[in-house]
């Protein structure tokens, strides 16, 4: 029954959102600076238009197909040629989605849970992440905007740092020093990777599919591009460069007359933030292998995956490491992103010159 | 009922005539009266209050339970039938008033649910000289308002049934009857507004409570546990409530609700987690004061679920987390106490329920006692003992005089429950087991359902136009655009 319920525009706004914003939240800014040098936030509107036309991209599919899911197009190919796609597809996005998690917890460990075991933290995640997948992706959507109840008012806490913004110290430059423009960009670019999941469920939203997307992103654009601002001037740039976690420096500013240094609270919220990128990975991954293997039952095929991602999450020992995997898996996953839109879209344009070629005959 | 019977007797003595020439081929047929007369002797053997009067003349035979039954009517009946002669008999009991019955059930049904039963050779008849003896109506112990009406559902289903219609007068207001359990039989009625109710919830609740086969069910919070989707989650999710109006107001908004007979209690559905928020009084004062009411409840479930929990991660891990000024008393208050904060909460938590459970079984007059007990046991002895601290004392006092805030005792007790999920959790990791906590919380609570409907609508899924009708409390002149 719930399967025929369809996502509203709101919904699928709300989960691109949280699919969006992860864990590289609490380091953008400084990504911006180096990127872009002074006055970086201006970029990110360029890398977010970009997302727009990815998005754009994604819809022209869905329209063009006349409604059709990913998977229902890709259903003209024999299996045995789907498979190492999917397979390779399924692998990135399940390790991107594992890896974003055992950043977040890593960084929770090395800031303010130093005596608590990964494998604890990790068991906490994979919990939560059972619990969400194992429902539809319906139902996901639902807790999804409690979710973001529960995390939006993080947002309102830069209101804190209002007082201390200067604008003096956003310089009058713009994108001066030393700048990393293309390199830096992709890694920015990453930051809003999760846009891309979209093409697996744009079938299921109700109506305006591509308005939602869209607002989906321009929802997390404004929030990075605000942190992003109020960081350049809060921060010095050179500070700013400095600082490993530009955000996680920003809460620590925050305090209540009754409780003050408030950020391992406000941290962790962001790890619910962050389990919904992972949970929608792990769910397009889930998709795909269902896709190729119909007769294994869904239960055991995602008991499968969580095992695997639970013994993929300890092989990187550091944070370093995880950075390095984190840094090739997400050029994979950008690829994936512009490159599987338009391999749908020549499926689907060689398919309807197919069927009028045979339909002539 | 009596004018009725003196206007049959009037018709009766004008047909006289035309009676005596019914023939008496009749009475020697193999009648069908005798063997439901057997089975009902059979099924009710063995009972000793089943009263009998026989009539040999008539051949009629007439089966009650004297304490069921309006014994003035009865005798009454009798008298008119000590009148008549045996060719009256079936033209007699052909009168509306006296159902015929021809099944078993209808007759178990009828002489249990305080009719009397009448035999001849061919037939079986419930006479309904029932008696409405049960609890006068008076106030809702559980459910109390300031503003509003103060009656509320007693265990006589037919004066529950009375209350409603009281406060719905429309002929849109429909009932279905229906029953519950295998031997012994419970009725249960459904009440709806045509046109306002779903067709679709109508016929999936009623598919739902002819499913229960089971015997036991004597009440309608038991009834409900039995018709739920989700039997293992600790919250509620069909509305109960002992209140007329609160019915009332539900069935214009779109809900069935479920009447039990001997239970003073109404089931609502489909309902959602704010309707266990609403209270009566919210409508009976003026918006902005029921919106500021009603945020204050939301705010003290948060502090029911987490404010304990805080405390304990804040004095076991965190902290950096107390403003200088504070900690210095909070030290103080913690040095004596030699158990690590979380056992000394469980601990107090663990005596605050007992207090309130032996509080709830108490008589009144024991039940002072208890108070007066409990808060010199919680409050001075204990820190003076060195068990607790002070603040942990106004933390779980704060807690606890939260809990009660919320409306529904219901969803007071399902909310104090998971608390001590929270205290654990945050005995283990602190402000992260809270999060991780909260996360369970949000997940399992937005994947309930109740009769198909989500539970947290109108928040997720999002629909902001419910927003003033069911988050707050919005003004009135825009609560007649709800279609």
């Amino acid at each position: 029954m719930q399967m025929k319920e369809k996502l509203s525009p709101f919904q699928a706004s709300i989960l691109i959102y949280l699919i969006q914003s992860g864990v590289t939240l609490f380091f953008l800014p400084r990504l911006v600076a180096e990127a872009f040098g002074t006055n970086g936030w201006i970029g990110l509107i360029i890398i977010s238009i970009i997302v727009n036309m990815n998005l754009f991209l994604i819809w022209l599919v869905f329209k063009i197909s006349k409604g059709k899911s990913m998977l229902e197009i890709i259903s003209i190919f024999p299996k045995w040629i789907t498979l190492p796609i999917f397979l390779f597809i399924a692998g990135v996005w399940l390790l991107l989605g594992v890896f974003v998690m055992v950043k977040f917890c890593m960084i929770l460990r090395v800031l303010f849970f130093g005596n608590v075991s990964l494998i604890y933290l990790l068991s906490m995640a994979y919990i939560l992440t059972y619990m969400l997948l194992k429902m539809d992706l319906y139902q996901i959507a639902k807790s999804t905007v409690v979710l973001f109840y529960f995390t939006i008012w993080t947002v309102f806490l830069l209101a804190f740092h209002l007082p201390e913004f200067s604008f003096i110290r956003l310089t009058p430059f713009i994108f001066k020093g030393e700048t990393d423009m293309l390199k830096g960009g992709v890694n920015i670019f990453t930051a809003l990777l999760g846009y891309e999941l979209s093409i697996l469920f744009i079938h299921m939203i109700e109506r305006k599919q591509l308005k939602s997307l869209i607002a989906g992103n321009t929802i997390t654009s404004i929030i990075y591009l605000g942190v992003t601002f109020v960081s350049y001037g809060f921060f010095s740039f050179e500070q700013l460069i400095r600082e490993m976690y530009p955000v996680v420096t920003l809460l620590g500013y925050i305090s209540f007359p009754v409780l003050e240094r408030v950020e391992n609270f406000t941290f962790s919220v962001f790890g619910l933030k962050v389990l919904m990128t992972t949970v929608m990975y792990l769910w397009g991954t889930k998709e795909l292998l269902q896709y190729q293997f119909k007769k294994i039952k869904s239960t055991i095929l995602l008991i499968g995956i969580l095992i695997i991602s639970f013994f993929v999450s300890f092989i990187p020992k550091v944070i370093k490491d995880v950075e390095q995997w984190l840094t090739y898996i997400t050029y994979a996953c950008t690829a994936i992103a512009f490159l599987l839109p338009i391999f749908l879209l020549i499926t689907v344009l060689f398919t309807k010159k197919l069927n009028r070629m045979s339909a002539n005959e | 009922m009596r004018k009725d019977r003196n206007r049959f007797l009037k018709d009766f003595k004008l047909q006289k005539d035309q009676i005596r020439n019914i023939t008496s081929d009749m009475r020697e047929s193999k009648l069908a009266g005798e063997s439901i007369l057997e089975q009902f002797i059979s099924d009710f053997k063995n009972s000793s209050d089943l009263s009998v009067t026989e009539f040999p003349h008539l051949t009629v035979k007439i089966y009650y339970f004297s304490y069921l039954i309006n014994k003035d009517h009865y005798e009454q009946f009798l008298s008119m039938l000590r009148k008549i002669t045996p060719d009256e008999v079936q033209p007699f009991l052909s009168h509306s008033e006296f159902k015929a019955l021809s099944d078993m059930s209808d007759v178990e049904e009828a002489i249990l649910s305080g009719s009397v039963i009448l035999f001849t050779e061919k037939q079986a008849y419930e006479l309904p000289f029932q008696e409405g003896k049960g609890r006068s109506i008076a106030p809702s112990e559980t459910e109390t308002v300031i503003l509003g009406a103060h009656d509320a559902f007693v265990e006589s289903v037919d004066v529950n049934l009375s209350l409603i219609r009281k406060r719905v007068m429309s002929s849109k207001l429909k009932t279905i009857k229906l029953h519950v359990g295998n031997k012994a039989k419970r009725t249960v009625y459904l009440l709806y507004i045509e046109g306002v109710a779903s067709e679709n919830d109508l016929e999936e609740i009623k598919k739902r409570i002819l499913s229960v086969h089971n015997d036991g069910i004597v009440d309608t919070n038991m009834l409900v546990q039995y018709i739920d989707e989700y039997p293992n989650s600790p919250f509620p999710q069909f509305y109960t409530t002992e209140r007329p109006d609160v019915v009332a107001y539900k069935m214009f908004d779109g809900k069935i609700v479920g009447l039990m007979d001997n239970s003073p209690f109404a089931f609502c559905t489909p309902v959602s987690f704010f309707d266990f928020m609403e209270s009566m009084d919210d409508f009976g004062q003026r918006w902005i004061v029921g919106t500021f009411i009603k945020i204050t409840r939301y705010i003290a479930i948060l502090v029911t679920l987490l404010f304990t929990a805080l405390y304990v991660a804040v004095t076991t891990y965190h902290y950096e987390m107390i403003p200088q000024a504070l900690l210095p008393t909070l030290l103080e208050s913690r040095s004596k106490v030699p158990f690590p904060p979380v056992i000394e909460a469980l601990f107090l938590e663990f005596l605050l329920e007992l207090l309130r459970e032996a509080g709830a079984r108490l008589p009144t007059k024991v039940g002072q006692t208890i108070g007066i007990v409990g808060g010199i046991v919680i409050g001075q002895a204990a820190v003076q003992a060195g068990i607790t601290s002070n603040i942990l004392i106004i933390v779980v006092a704060a807690s606890a005089i939260a809990s009660f805030v919320v409306p529904s005792y219901l969803l007071s007790a399902s909310i104090r429950i998971v608390r001590f999920g929270f205290i654990i959790l945050s005995g283990f990791w602190g402000n992260l087991g809270i999060i991780f906590g909260m996360g369970i919380l949000i997940i399992h609570l937005s994947s309930l359902t109740n009769l198909n409907s989500p539970y947290l609508l109108p928040i997720s899924p999002m629909y902001p136009k419910f927003f003033k009708y069911s988050l707050i409390r919005g003004p009135f002149k825009k609560k007649a655009e709800r279609g």
